[in-house]
């Protein structure tokens, strides 16, 4: 989604990346790729830092907002996506950086940035191996291929549901191969960088598995109270969580993604869009009630308290931080 | 009219979710001729995006793998969500197993063949389809009643018929600030689109009622939404109740909307007629003069009224205009073209220019009646620049100035086209700057034929610098022949000499060494150096600055490295037919040493008199007054004495009133 391509600055220190291409996301259908993205905004505030999403694009402009009080003010999961939504929106900021001075010296200052994201939010029903061929599949294959970053959302919930994660990526991933064979310096893998988001965080199994593997870390200065897992355990958390996968071969996802993209262009996290339900009573993180999603009578899902995204903007910020440095 | 019913076999298939969280896919679908993965692709193709507006409709069209006439389908696709009472399918649930809403798809197609025929439209496609409840297994093709619409005279939608022409430039049309509308509405303004396209483009026409703004990649070439969308080739966008800010599209689309308004509009016209009228004796009398009133119907026109009334286009005092009755049809067909001009209805106009051009080519078209028609054309203001018209704009003027004015083009022929174009030339004084003709009416005259240099020089120079500088390099022109021709004068303004000075300095200048100066110099002497041609068309500073340029080409510094000598200040100053000007004095004075300014000022004071018309007893009594002239040390051979050249009737020749003299008292 992210693009980060040609970039100038000025002499006050700003900078801006625009360009094509952008950062795609993936993940089957219900994955949470939609919600992610409408998180992004309130994840922005609260992380108390100087990120901030806009758009010039009208049209993403008008999704942006709808999207953020959809899930913020109403409690409403976006719409599942049909067909390619794509959205262009704007990340500006500031970031520290160190510049040589003279032989010997150096200068730190902050400088802004602005990035164009370009977000490709495609319908999960694309990765099936059954819409290969189909018209609006190579579409997903031709804006993933043009892409410099992936956003790929595990479902660990589905995956032990239906265990079709391996299914799904193996045949995007041969359909990308083939698409990117031709390009100057293919050396064999795909030259993506790839944020795995293993998502849905809140969802009582899935916590679970994370406190039995001790993998739950506190921050004292965290004002609710949540856990993380972090990143350095998050592959390990997908690969356990894969075992218990309906059919068996989601555990080799982790393998699958490492041998078609460079391993050390992949870094993971442990995602919650909605975050963990924050105790009325209390106002902090209660261990024994941390699902932040609710149905109601009819079946609709709603959220049940306030949206506290866990690491939706870490994985933005990292994709971004690679490509630029990728140039 | 009462609507026709035809039944209609319509393969089906039925998208969205079942709890088996595959997420949408074709749920049911016909077992007809085509089968779940033909829906599958089909409904891939023409995806609304998320929307929580439903339902929508979108039309589409299908084709079988080998296309044969006649054997694609027209395909209508309901888009709703499962609600308490719906009855588009049986069983469907209205989440899906994660609890969000889900979008089901019903997805008809039928036969082209079947619809066509009896016009059958969008609207009623969906009255008919949306009465089907859809299985949620496969079955067979559903048979249904389609009641096509009584036909009625096209209601105009303004939009409408500005919208169907965008469509036939191939650029999808996106319409936006409709959110207030309804489905139905929305529904019914695609058909209205279509209903003023030919029904056959129907087979090969997308729409849809409302997309998201985001789905960037769809394939509907009409289509509402919220905000336009980013894609690569930018769509035509449009804005619901604003048709006055679509601009017809150019080319054909453009001549199509021409078409459309010519047909069209009248006939909606006839609901503003609405003042009560009875079915009396007078009743076709008195619908005739309402609808000529509207332009419905055309009665042969009256005379047109002396042409000394100057018309613009789009002037309230030439909407009144009339044709002559008894008809030259030249005229009235000139009549017919302001008219076509001013709407614009290029279809019609096309037919003009065709009728025009037929009557130009049978002759016939004798002075007379040549300024007649100069004189309707320079009324309606048809010279004009006018780019609404396009490609016709150059067809009118071609045709036009062929007319009125006749071919090749002659330098009075031209002034009288100016005259037209700016009105007559009192409105503009003949020392006013000139402004140009338009582009495209210069480009017309070029077309035309251009008679005579002067026009040759000023339609060239208008046009295009280059343009004039491969004429000025041709073999048509010489510099005796410019120089001649400035010194002919007779310019219609001003700002015609001036142009025609420049181009021939540019040429005594960019063709130095390819004239031989002594020609040069002997044509300038038998024009007086074109002293007195020059006071005519520019100001003081202009004419030293072009004197001192023909000074240049004359007398090239090469060939006269200590500048003019005394023998050539007095020719030119005291020796040509013309009385030299202060202008041309100073010129020399320029060229020569400050030592020999004084044989300059006597050569002027000789000739400033000599060349005034005296009588001979005046004279006489000047002549010991005046400077002794002295020819003196020319290194070139003195040049041989001018021919004399056409004088002014009263003008004295040198040597008769007033004798040269040289320096030696001969």
């Amino acid at each position: 989604m992210a693009s980060l391509g040609k970039n100038s600055s000025t002499g006050s220190g700003k900078r801006t990346y625009r360009g094509e291409p952008g950062i795609a996301m993936l993940g089957a259908t219900g994955s949470g790729k939609s919600t992610f993205l409408g998180a992004l905004q309130i994840a922005l505030l609260k992380q108390e830092n100087e990120w901030r999403i806009w758009c010039r694009e009208p049209a993403s402009r008008k999704a942006l907002v709808e999207m953020n009080t959809a899930l913020t003010s109403e409690g409403r999961f976006p719409l599942p996506t049909t067909g390619i939504d794509t959205f262009d929106w704007i990340l500006g900021g500031r970031r520290a950086r160190t510049e040589r001075k003279g032989r010997f010296g150096s200068r730190s200052f902050e400088e802004s940035i602005e990035l164009t994201l370009k977000l490709t939010d495609p319908t999960g029903e694309l990765a099936r191996p059954d819409q290969i061929g189909l018209q609006s599949r190579e579409e997903l294959v031709d804006h993933v291929a043009k892409s410099r970053g992936i956003l790929y959302m595990f479902d660990p919930i589905r995956e032990f549901n239906r265990g079709d994660a391996y299914e799904k990526t193996y045949s995007l991933l041969m359909d990308l191969v083939a698409a990117v064979a031709d390009d100057p310096g293919f050396d064999g893998r795909l030259p993506h960088h790839v944020a795995v988001c293993v998502t849905k965080f809140d969802e009582p199994r899935v916590f679970k598995t994370a406190e039995s593997l001790r993998m739950l870390v506190w921050d004292e200065h965290d004002p609710l109270g949540f856990p993380r897992v972090h990143s350095s355990d998050a592959r390990d958390l997908m690969h356990s969580l894969s075992k218990v996968s309906r059919n068996g071969t989601g555990e080799v996802v982790p393998q699958l993604l490492e041998q078609y993209f460079h391993p050390d262009r992949i870094s993971y996290y442990v995602t919650s869009a909605v975050g963990f339900m924050v105790s009325k009573r209390t106002r902090m993180f209660d261990i024994q009630d941390t699902e932040n999603v609710y149905r109601i009578e009819s079946g609709e899902s709603l959220v049940r308290g306030p949206v506290n995204p866990i690491n939706v903007v870490e994985p933005i910020l990292w994709l971004v931080e690679q490509m630029a440095l990728a140039g | 009219m009462t609507g026709r019913t035809i039944s209609v076999y319509a393969q089906w298939a039925l998208h969205g979710k079942v709890l088996d969280d595959e997420g949408y896919q074709v749920i049911a679908c016909s077992n007809g001729d085509l089968s779940k993965a033909n829906f599958g692709d089909a409904l891939s193709r023409f995806t609304l995006g998320a929307l929580d507006m439903l339902p929508q409709v979108s039309v589409s069209y299908l084709q079988p793998a080998a296309p044969s006439p006649g054997g694609g389908y027209l395909a209508l696709a309901i888009h709703w969500f499962a609600a308490d009472g719906q009855r588009h399918a049986d069983g469907v649930l209205r989440f899906d197993n994660q609890g969000r809403p889900t979008a089901f798809t019903s997805y008809f197609c039928a036969p082209y063949v079947q619809l066509a025929p009896h016009g059958v439209t969008y609207p009623d496609m969906y009255r008919g389809f949306s009465a089907v409840t859809l299985p949620g297994t496969d079955g067979l093709p559903a048979e249904v009643t389609i009641t096509a619409a009584a036909q009625q005279v096209p209601g105009i939608d303004d939009l409408a018929m500005r919208v169907a022409p965008l469509l036939l430039t191939g650029v999808p049309v996106c319409v936006l600030g409709a959110d207030a509308t309804s489905m139905e509405e929305r529904l019914r303004f695609i058909d209205t689109v279509m209903g003023l396209l030919p029904y056959g483009f129907r087979a090969r026409m997308t729409a849809a009622t409302w997309t998201r703004a985001t789905n960037r990649n769809h394939r509907f070439r009409l289509f509402f939404s919220s905000a336009p969308r980013a894609s690569e080739k930018p769509d035509h966008v449009v804005y619901w109740d604003k048709p006055e800010l679509v601009a017809p599209p150019g080319g054909d689309a453009g001549h199509y909307y021409g078409w459309l308004t010519d047909k069209v509009t009248p006939l909606a016209t006839l609901t503003r007629l609405n003042a009560e009228i009875s079915f009396g004796d007078s009743a076709g009398t008195e619908a005739l003069r309402l609808v000529d009133e509207i332009r419905l119907w055309r009665r042969p026109r009256p005379r047109p009224p002396a042409p000394d009334s100057p018309g613009r286009r789009g002037t309230p005092g030439s909407q009144s205009k009339a044709a002559p009755e008894s008809a030259d049809p030249v005229e009235m067909l000139l009549c017919e073209c302001d008219e076509h001009v001013r709407a614009p209805n290029l279809s019609r106009l096309r037919q003009d220019l065709s009728l025009l051009q037929d009557r130009l080519q049978s002759g016939g078209i004798d002075d007379s009646r040549r300024r007649r028609y100069r004189s309707l054309v320079n009324r309606f203001g048809l010279l004009g620049p006018d780019q609404r018209l396009g490609k016709y704009e150059g067809k009118l003027l071609d045709t036009l100035i062929a007319l009125a004015f006749g071919s090749p083009v002659s330098y009075a022929v031209l002034c009288q086209l100016e005259d037209s174009v700016r009105g007559t030339p009192g409105h503009l004084p003949r020392t006013a700057p000139d402004p140009g003709l338009p582009r495209p009416l210069l480009e017309a005259l070029e077309r035309t034929g251009l008679a005579d240099v002067r026009s040759k020089v000023i339609v060239y120079s208008h046009l295009d610098g280059r343009k004039l500088s491969r004429w000025l390099s041709s073999k048509e022109v010489d510099a005796y022949r410019l120089i001649g021709e400035l010194a002919r004068r007779g310019w219609h303004r001003k700002a015609h000499g001036r142009l025609f000075c420049d181009a021939t300095l540019k040429y005594l200048q960019d063709k130095r060494g390819r004239y031989a100066t002594a020609e040069i110099r002997r044509a300038l002497l038998r024009n007086g150096y074109l002293a007195q041609a020059l006071r005519e068309i520019g100001h003081d500073q202009y004419q030293v600055h072009a004197l001192t340029s023909l000074l240049v080409a004359a007398f090239p510094e090469e060939h006269y490295p200590r500048g003019i000598g005394d023998a050539a200040i007095t020719e030119i100053l005291a020796g040509t037919p013309d009385a030299p000007t202060p202008a041309l004095l100073a010129a020399i004075l320029r060229k020569i040493p400050a030592a020999a300014a004084h044989q300059a000022w006597d050569a002027y004071t000789y000739g400033s008199i000599a060349r005034m018309g005296l009588d001979e007893a005046t004279h006489g009594a000047l002549r010991t007054h005046l400077p002794v002239l002295a020819a003196a040390d020319e290194t070139e051979p003195p040049e041989p004495p001018p021919a004399p050249g056409p004088r002014p009737p009263q003008a004295l020749e040198p040597g008769r009133g007033l004798r040269l003299e040289t320096s030696d008292g001969t």
